[in-house]
């Protein structure tokens, strides 16, 4: 199919991997070198970062943390707590570190980034308890961490803000910390894919239908199948009965992503359910085009990822 | 007749601070400016307030780390006047302040990108365009006393500015039979956007800076281009070379 791409974004589509899912190891291998040596060059200036390991879920291995700390941080800021995306399967610490360490310093703001464990060898619900453990952790811990608990969100890309969501939908209903805003970028919310844009998006750069497909199956694994009846809402936020009572969001989806329309429908039924929201639909764009960073379109999607976060965490 | 009545004098950093004063105060001594800046407008603000007092400017965008857009801004200059009589090289960026362990090698490369390759661009089309000129002409750079001892949290924007002070001082040997002069001014701790980004962020700074200065106080953007017009005046004529300290003394002891 051809698609209307933003003319500054179609040169960069060829060097886009393929195939992401289908040899998992291997791209996750790849990802970590290439992060790696792209954060090395980034260095930390403005920013004191530092890895804590904290006790995991009940039965649960320990959990890693690297936390991001202005430097010079002296009265309680804001704190964020992120879920690095890469469809429930690929993604560590260096995966979005760079986003993180942008957001601590142009903000001032502590950022705490989640080693979450992936499927398909943990599958659900293993992220989805190592987040909020991660939660409850930075929460309670919020005075050594020079955090405002009053003014904690999350912020999660693609099935991060999946995981996001669903901890939302945790602290309402089970209890549990209260988050005062969410940043839900190109989430993933719907395992019965029966969307308009699912259906016709299946050749689209980077993600694609084969590629959300197989990550709801590895995300699932074995004691619940894709599209079934009993697939736990938390599992995927899409169906939740009733979105009322969730914090402030902001959605954004790209317009040739197979997951546009459950990020726009989500941001549809929170608007109608009261919950303030901003959805925002980046024209002649793909899941993960943000990483054509020279394109004026990413451009304004990054200075935006700031502006909202500043508004939705009250910021000084 | 004013100090450098007549000129054609770049300004590249013109839109602000140091830049911003020099290009004024040259306008008012009589010489036409041309201001050069990153900034889209290209230090459209700066002509304007030049016009206003009746002085002659023209602004144009510029990112000096680009050889091609200096080489084409060069040519164009010596087209339009017919020829280059002045050059003050003044463009920097900070970089962000970070000990070495801590500074990304991404920010090494921009401050030395803009700050030590811009000025070589610079320098570099002025002296080709001033040796078609009978009359030459005066290349002044902006270093710093960053450019003379060591500053903590600094070291790109201290390599780059002590590399400006060595490009002028080869620059200045080379050509100082064909009437080009290179100077360098080093303003200290001055009051512009440059110095308020950092004091914004750590106030504290402010009254670090004034406490380590001899005078006890910053300096102001227009005290640095008294010195940036007189080197590139005719009254400099015998000094060439040399890297002009304008600190409140913070760099004699």
């Amino acid at each position: 199919m051809t698609y209307a791409f933003d003319p500054e974004l179609v040169d960069s589509i060829s060097a886009f991997p393929t195939d992401i899912m289908q040899n998992y190891q291997a791209t996750r291998d790849k990802f970590y070198q290439l992060n790696l040596a792209r954060n090395q060059r980034l260095g930390s200036a403005g920013v004191e970062i530092s890895e804590r390991t904290i006790p995991g879920p009940e039965n649960s291995p320990d959990l890693k943390l690297r936390i991001y700390t202005p430097e010079g941080l002296t009265n309680p800021a804001p704190g964020l707590l992120c879920l690095h995306g890469g469809g429930f399967v690929l993604g560590d610490l260096e995966f979005e570190h760079g986003s993180y360490l942008k957001l601590c310093r142009e903000l001032r703001i502590v950022v705490v980034a989640v080693d979450y464990r992936l499927a398909p060898e943990s599958p659900y619900p293993a992220a989805l308890n190592d987040c909020f453990a991660a939660l409850t952790w930075v929460n309670s811990n919020a005075n050594e961490l020079k955090i405002d608990p009053e003014r904690l969100g999350t912020y999660g890309q693609s099935a991060g803000s999946c995981i996001a969501t669903a901890l939302a939908l945790m602290s309402r209903d089970e209890g549990g910390p209260s988050i005062v805003f969410q940043y839900l970028g190109i989430p993933v919310f719907d395992d019965r894919m029966q969307t308009d844009s699912m259906k016709r998006f299946v050749d689209t750069p980077l993600w694609d239908k084969t590629g959300t497909s197989m990550a709801w199956d590895f995300y699932l694994g074995d004691a619940y199948k894709r599209g079934a009846d009993d697939v736990p809402y938390l599992a995927a936020p899409a169906r939740v009965e009733s979105v009322a009572g969730l914090p402030p969001t902001y959605i954004s989806t790209m317009e040739f992503d197979p997951l546009r329309d459950e990020g726009v429908l989500f941001a549809l039924r929170l608007m109608q359910a009261g919950v303030p929201v901003e959805l925002h639909c980046y024209p002649g764009t793909f899941h993960g085009s943000f990483m054509v960073a020279k394109a004026e379109i990413s451009k304004r999607e990054a200075e935006e990822i700031l502006v909202v976060i500043r508004r939705g965490l009250h910021c000084d | 007749m004013g100090m450098v009545q007549n000129k054609t004098i770049l300004v590249t950093g013109g839109a602000s601070g140091v830049g911003q004063a020099t290009a004024i105060l040259l306008a008012s001594e009589g010489a036409h400016v041309v201001i050069a800046d990153l900034a889209d407008h290209g230090g459209a603000e700066t002509m304007k307030l030049i016009s206003s007092a009746g002085g002659s400017a023209e602004a144009h965008q510029l990112d000096v780390s680009d050889y091609d857009q200096m080489r084409d801004l060069i040519a164009q200059i010596a087209k339009l006047h017919g020829s280059l009589d002045g050059a003050f090289n003044n463009a920097g960026v900070a970089g962000p302040v970070a000990r070495i362990s801590k500074l990304g090698t991404d920010d090494w490369d921009q401050v030395i990108r803009v700050n030590l390759t811009g000025i070589f661009a610079g320098v570099k089309c002025e002296v080709e365009q001033m040796l078609l000129q009978e009359t030459g002409g005066s290349i002044v750079n902006t270093a710093s006393t960053c450019g003379l001892v060591g500053m903590y949290g600094q070291t790109a924007y201290n390599a780059s500015k002590h590399g400006v002070v060595g490009i002028t001082r080869t620059v200045a040997l080379e050509y100082a039979k064909k009437n080009i002069r290179v100077n360098t001014v080093c303003p200290g701790f001055t009051e512009t956007p440059m110095l308020t980004m950092r004091t914004d962020v750590d106030p504290s700074l402010s009254d670090y800076f004034d406490n380590h200065v001899p005078m006890g106080r910053k300096g102001q953007a227009s005290e640095i281009a008294e010195a940036a017009m007189w080197l590139l005046s005719d009254r400099s004529s015998y000094v060439t070379g040399v890297a002009l300290p304008i600190d409140g003394g913070y760099t004699a002891g």
